[in-house]
């Protein structure tokens, strides 16, 4: 790493192993010999100046500043930062979405199984005779419904009897 | 049904080309000053909460910008709280630094205003500068001077890493002390100083951070003992 980090201490890196190299810097277990790099280029340019404590007095400082976000750069992760902060919103919609889809469904359900009673007498021969023609393991349940021609219809789901009203 | 695919062709190579013209402008402003660049990314980085990024600027710069107001200032406490408060004020204005001009020349402008307040708030009367003149002190030669400035604890200690980092390179082997001495002293790029010591870049690459290494390694016990941070 320090190799390629004396390459982007002379800016003799290409763009994407500038990127690659900082995200490798900032990590905060990991130490790198930056600071002595610019100690040394100072001291070869006759520019050393001043004490060594400074810069570390400097950096104590940095750190009990509260981190600055936000800013101008217009980086991918920064973009990222953005679209994440949707989804608390979309989530939102999406949950009252399946809420209503289910209320809906369940007042639907409710009118499907609600048991409507005959209101017709149905004549016990017509019950005898719908019971002979059942196998004996057939259903015993018998539904109602009007056909086209407003006949009232039995059905069990095996056989099939008209009533003519 | 033929033109709309031939349409669609069009406009896809309309933006390669386009991507191709961004890239080959970057690439040209980079052959200007990539400097300017890495220390773009570094504040870029600033930005989105990386404290150590701007750990890296301050390291780069505070030498720069000591010596920049020393012109200023003269005494030595005075100029390393000036500084320092330099250095604070750019970080919480770091969301703020659009890229316009470079980091350092921001950065200068923020120590000048902040020299300027400490030099009003004393009752001294601080002297103008334009750019004219923060540009000779930056090419000012001789940090003789500005060292005789020093207390005399700075004094001792600076001298002691002079002298380690020369003893240094002296004990360098030659390919290692020509290439580093080529860099920071000539101020060459890896690619003239490859065609000079007739040797592939990667060589180059790899004889800089050697001798960097080498050097750093014997710094290291003489930093720690005035610092424990570094």
């Amino acid at each position: 790493m320090n190799e390629k980090l004396s390459s982007l201490f002379d800016n003799e890196l290409e763009n994407h192993e500038i990127d690659e190299i900082l995200i490798q810097t900032s990590k905060k277990n990991k130490k790198n010999h930056w600071a002595y790099y610019q100690l040394i280029r100072d001291v070869l340019q006759n520019n050393h100046i001043g004490s060594e404590k400074l810069t570390n007095n400097i950096i104590s400082a940095i750190d009990k500043e509260p981190t600055q976000l936000g800013g101008f750069g217009r980086h991918e992760d920064s973009i990222k930062v953005r679209k994440l902060n949707y989804w608390p919103i979309a989530a939102s919609f999406a949950a009252f979405f399946v809420i209503g889809l289910t209320a809906l469904n369940l007042s639907e359900f409710k009118s499907i199984d609600s048991t409507v009673l005959a209101e017709v007498d149905i004549p016990k021969d017509l019950i005898n005779d719908h019971y002979a023609s059942t196998s004996s393991n057939g259903n015993f349940f018998i539904q109602t419904s009007h056909d086209e021609s407003h006949q009232l219809v039995f059905s069990d789901g095996l056989s099939y009897i008209k009533y003519f009203e | 049904m033929n033109t709309a695919k031939f349409l669609v062709a069009d406009s896809h190579v309309y933006n390669i080309k386009k991507n191709i013209n961004v890239e080959k402008k970057l690439m040209e402003s980079s052959s200007v000053n990539p400097e300017r660049i890495v220390d773009q990314k570094l504040v870029e980085k600033s930005q989105r909460g990386d404290k150590k990024a701007f750990s890296m600027l301050v390291e780069k710069y505070q030498r720069r910008l000591t010596r920049l107001l020393s012109r200023m200032v003269r005494d030595q406490s005075e100029i390393e709280d000036i500084v320092q408060d330099s250095f604070i004020k750019a970080y919480r204005a770091i969301n703020n630094f659009r890229g316009d001009s470079a980091f350092y020349t921001w950065l200068y402008r923020i120590g000048i205003n902040t020299a300027k307040n400490h030099l009003v708030k004393l009752g001294k009367r601080p002297k103008a500068m334009n750019d004219i003149e923060i540009e000779e002190i930056e090419n000012f030669e001789d940090a003789q001077d500005l060292r005789n400035l020093e207390t005399p604890e700075n004094s001792m200690a600076s001298k002691e890493i002079i002298a380690s980092v020369n003893q240094t390179i002296e004990t360098l082997p030659d390919e290692l002390k020509e290439a580093i001495q080529l860099r920071e002293i000539d101020g060459l790029s890896y690619e003239e100083i490859s065609d000079l010591m007739n040797c592939p870049i990667g060589t180059v690459r790899s004889r800089i951070f050697r001798a960097r290494e080498a050097i750093a390694e014997k710094l290291k016990p003489l930093i720690e003992t005035t610092n424990k941070r570094w």
